[in-house]
């Protein structure tokens, strides 16, 4: 099984008038054909920018990507020009944003945006791109005969489910959903989850998920990467990560959630905030809200140790058992 | 749809009576006898209450208002008292006249101002934007009157290219004499296209699905037309109809200044004149005018944003 | 429209501000302080309020002499000169100095820019008031009157009121400010309309005030800022507007040195003397985008509705 995806290396800053912030910093991901890879992190870890990398559509500037390759099919696409991107763009990487509310043009009708896409990469007629398109609202659960409707007339779920239609129309490679779920209701939520599940499964996509809710990972993904202060903390398969978690944020995360079958007075958040971007500790981004953090960590940064099979953790102290460390609270 | 446009005819009628009463009711305060003024200052005072008699004129106010009425329905705007003609004869080949002046304006301001705005929110904070910015800051600023006259001492006075003044028909001559005017009374409203097109642009470009648009794989020009300008069009529209009323007022002065043979430069001389009939008759074509460019951007309002179209299909039902 | 340049230190600034409990006035200060276009604006303001308290205080002290002397005495010998290291900006049909004449001039747009569009404010505003106060009825039939005001093209109005009244300052006033009325109307009865509802409205009718009571005393003062900043962003087209109407000779009447008056005479003359159309003008325009920049800057800072 050959890899799709490889990143290795990448770094990415916002250079702006108030300072730099540096939103990646050394990312080293890969992703397998048809593969689910979980992202984890909280709100401004850099998960939104690490997807938008990949499509390279980070506004140049203030953005800027500092070093790093992100390798497709063998060829790096921070080194594509315009036109090769754009051929990848939308045909072998789709991407479905956060907010179906805002990432349809209100001006458009939905067949028109499906079948824009169709059109751009596919040699097709424009009747053949419609029917394509009302192919594919069909697949995501919503009647053709809506294809003439623009995005007010749809509800935030059937929304979604044309910007996935739009995403799945040219049967991409790889698909980034960028916490598709976050803005819906929480039924919702779980209808439009099965169906990327069986859309997957049907067209053996590989999907980066990203998402700040390690119970969606775990029920979804293969492939599971922590994301902090623009780094990957820890990443192994769901099973690695969930059996045997070793970095303290994950921990900690994983401490945040309340647990149904246990008699919990209260939750466990983890305290403090994520290090302001513009201002990095020199040494482990996590060491200030870590409480297992050691002189060590606040002058060096650790590296990533292997803990086993595929699973790789940011700590210094991730061969010991930091897992038990949190129980006896 | 129909229905919404028929309604908002019906709503026309009450507005415009307003109007007409309006302007009736400040001419009547205006100093100045018209039968004095249609039979000159050697008139007997017999012959001036002769013709006021004859003109309905010692009639109470409010039968001479509704005798106005009655006739305007009937298509008769009377007969000026300044030349003894039809007023409304007069005033449809002025306000042909004042239309392809205004029509001029608006085109040039849209031709220019859009993409200039455009190119301009593309390159944010480039010379070419600054220079835009300012020169939109002044051309917004500067009053019709005084840039009228710039143009004309630039472009006729010194540079002798186009005609300082008047009207020719015909199409070359038409056109050259159009030019001048026409820039002077778009000036305003280019400008502020520019600004509005500039600021709506920058608001859109943020826009998620702009993000969407790129991730499809589109080449840039298609999401500048089809997905930004698309959107940014509707405050747009909505500028062009606000600013419509203002170009109308401009174009008083403008067809003052460039002796354009239109309703504006009319009205100023009916007014000195005290010539009442025609100043009611260009009031209401100036009313009718611009309530029908309201209804004609309240439909181009629907044709940019399918939320407003929806809104009125609702309404239907 | 005109974005608001604020740094970051404004940023910080205004939520501080937030925090120490300062009123909107003051807060809205600090966010236009920071703003480097809005204080431009103020600057060119500043400066020709100096020229008109400077010609006022000069007139008040030589007794006008200066007035007399250089402003409107006639000296044809320097009929239409133009500009010179004596006469910087040249001389008028008239052989007066331009630059004179246009300093005193400056108090004459300024004043009777301002005073059109308070008095358009203070016809219109109370209606305003009244209607989005009341709804109904009484909402529908001060609008319909303000649907009407609003049917004719401005510039047409004013001319029609001047022109029957008789042309003269005061009835340029009265003109600019009935003819503006409708809008000021329009800004009001929206103001209003959005806070009539708030709670301390209610609570204040739940303690028994009347109703002019709360409108002077609880909706007025939340609805001001709307209503300041549609009056600032108003200066500038309303000595457009007296200018413009005195150009057609239907607003100040010579030999009061009003820019727009001045330009009656410069249309004559452009052959001859370009200087007497472009100077009045460039004032004029200064002046305007000067008004115009201050008023951005107040709607950034005090309309929150407004900004990003």
């Amino acid at each position: 099984m050959g890899k799709l995806l490889e990143i290795k290396d990448l770094r990415v800053q916002f250079e702006t008038s108030d300072g730099i912030v540096k939103a990646l910093n050394g990312i080293d991901i890969s992703l397998d054909e048809g593969m689910t890879l979980g992202l984890v992190g909280e709100t401004g870890a850099g998960k939104t920018t690490l997807a938008k990398s990949i499509m390279r559509i980070i506004p140049q500037p203030p953005g800027k990507i500092m070093s790093g390759e992100i390798l497709y099919g063998g060829s790096d696409i921070l080194k594509m020009d315009i036109n090769e991107i754009r051929n990848i763009r939308g045909r072998h990487i789709s991407m479905i944003f956060q907010d179906p509310m805002t990432s349809l043009n209100p001006v458009m009708t939905v067949g028109d945006q499906i079948a824009e896409t169709i059109k751009t990469h596919e040699k097709m007629s424009a009747v053949e791109a419609t029917r394509k398109s009302c192919e594919m609202l069909e697949l995501v659960g919503i009647k053709a005969d809506r294809a003439g409707d623009y995005p007010h007339q749809f509800s935030g779920g059937m929304k979604q489910r044309v910007v996935i239609a739009i995403a799945l129309a040219c049967n991409p490679k790889i698909l980034i959903a960028d916490e598709p779920t976050t803005a819906l209701d929480v039924t919702i939520q779980a209808q439009v989850l099965e169906m990327m599940q069986n859309l997957k499964r049907k067209f053996n996509t590989a999907t980066i998920l990203i998402t700040h809710d390690l119970g969606v990972v775990a029920q979804t993904c293969e492939k599971a990467a922590i994301i902090y202060a623009g780094e990957i903390v820890e990443y192994g398969t769901v099973h690695e990560i969930f059996k045997d978690m070793r970095h303290p944020y994950t921990i900690g995360l994983m401490n945040s959630i309340p647990k149904i079958h246990m008699d919990e007075k209260r939750l466990h958040p983890i305290e403090g905030l994520m290090p302001d971007p513009m201002a990095l500790p020199k040494g482990c981004n996590f060491c200030d809200r870590c409480r297992f953090a050691m002189e060590r960590c606040k002058t060096e940064e650790p590296s990533m140790v292997e803990a086993g099979g595929e699973h790789m953790v940011r700590c210094f102290r991730a061969m010991e058992n930091l897992r038990g460390g949190y129980g006896d609270e | 749809m129909l229905r919404y446009i028929l309604k908002r005819f019906l709503f026309v009628i009450p507005v415009l009576l307003g109007a007409t009463l309006l302007v009736f009711t400040i001419m009547e305060f205006t100093p100045g006898d018209p039968a004095k003024i249609i039979l000159g200052n050697e008139a007997t005072e017999a012959d001036i209450a002769n013709l006021r008699e004859e003109m309905g004129l010692d009639d109470p106010f409010v039968v001479r208002y509704v005798r106005f009425v009655g006739n305007m329905l009937r298509g008769d705007l009377g007969i000026s008292y300044r030349n003894n003609l039809d007023v409304s004869d007069q005033i449809i080949q002025r306000l042909k006249n004042t239309m392809i002046l205004a029509g001029a304006a608006v085109f040039i301001a849209v031709l220019i101002g859009i993409p200039v705005g455009i190119i301009s929110a593309i390159k944010q904070y480039t010379i070419f934007d600054n220079v835009v910015m300012m020169v939109t800051l002044f051309l917004a600023a500067s009053p019709v009157f005084w840039l009228g006259l710039m143009l004309v001492i630039i472009f006729a006075l010194k540079l002798g290219i186009f005609p300082a003044a008047g009207m020719k028909p015909g199409f070359p001559d038409m056109f050259i004499c159009l030019v001048l005017p026409a820039f002077t009374l778009s000036s305003n409203t280019m400008a502020t296209i520019a600004r509005t097109t500039r600021a709506s642009m920058l608001e859109v470009v943020r826009q998620d699905y702009i993000d969407t648009a790129r991730a499809k794989g589109l080449k840039e020009s298609t999401i500048t037309v089809r997905h930004m300008l698309k959107n940014a069009l509707i405050p747009i529209v909505t500028m062009i109809g606000l600013s419509f009323g203002g170009l109308l007022g401009g174009s008083v002065v403008t067809e003052s200044i460039f002796a354009w043979p239109g309703v504006g430069r009319f009205v100023v001389e009916s007014i000195n004149f005290k010539d009442t009939p025609s100043v009611l008759a260009s009031v209401v074509m100036l009313s009718i005018f611009s309530t029908f460019v309201n209804l004609f951007v309240d439909l181009l309002y629907a044709f940019v944003d399918p939320r407003i179209k929806s809104q009125y299909q609702t309404k239907r039902r | 429209m005109f974005q608001s340049v604020r740094t970051r230190k404004a940023e910080i600034e205004t939520a501080e501000a937030v925090n120490r409990d300062r009123t909107l006035f003051e807060q809205a200060w600090i966010q236009f302080k920071y703003n480097r276009r809005a204080m431009l604006g103020l600057a060119i303001i500043v400066v020709l309020l100096l020229i008109v308290a400077g010609t006022i205080l000069t007139d008040l002290v030589t007794h006008e002499e200066v007035y007399n002397n250089y402003v409107v005495k006639q000296n044809l010998y320097m009929k239409l000169k133009g500009p010179s290291l004596e006469h910087p900006l040249g001389c008028d049909e008239f052989g007066r100095d331009m630059l004179f004449r246009i300093l005193w001039g400056t108090k004459y747009s300024l004043l009777l820019g301002f005073c059109a569009v308070t008095l358009a404010l203070l016809i219109g505003g109370p209606l305003g008031m009244i209607a989005g106060f009341y709804g109904g009825k009484t909402d529908n039939v001060i609008m319909r009157i303000m649907d009407v005001f609003m049917a004719c093209p401005f510039i047409l109005l004013a001319m029609a009121i001047v022109a029957a009244l008789g042309a003269s300052t005061v009835n340029l006033l009265i003109a600019l400010g009935v003819s503006g009325m409708a809008s000021f109307s329009r800004v009001t009865r929206a103001a209003v309309m959005s806070v009539k509802d708030k709670e301390f409205v209610e609570s204040a009718r739940a303690v028994g005030a009347n109703d002019f009571v709360i409108l002077i005393k609880y909706i007025l003062p939340n609805s001001m800022a709307p209503i300041l900043v549609q009056l600032t962003l108003r200066i500038g087209s309303s000595i457009l507007h007296v200018a413009g109407l005195s150009y057609i000779g239907l607003g100040v009447q010579p030999p009061i040195p009003e820019w727009g008056a001045i330009l009656t005479a410069a249309k004559v003359y452009m052959r001859d003397a370009w200087h007497i159309s472009v100077f009045p003008g460039l004032f004029l325009v200064i002046t305007v985008v000067a008004f115009n920049l201050f008023g951005d800057g107040l709607r950034d800072a005090l309309d929150p509705k407004l900004k990003r």
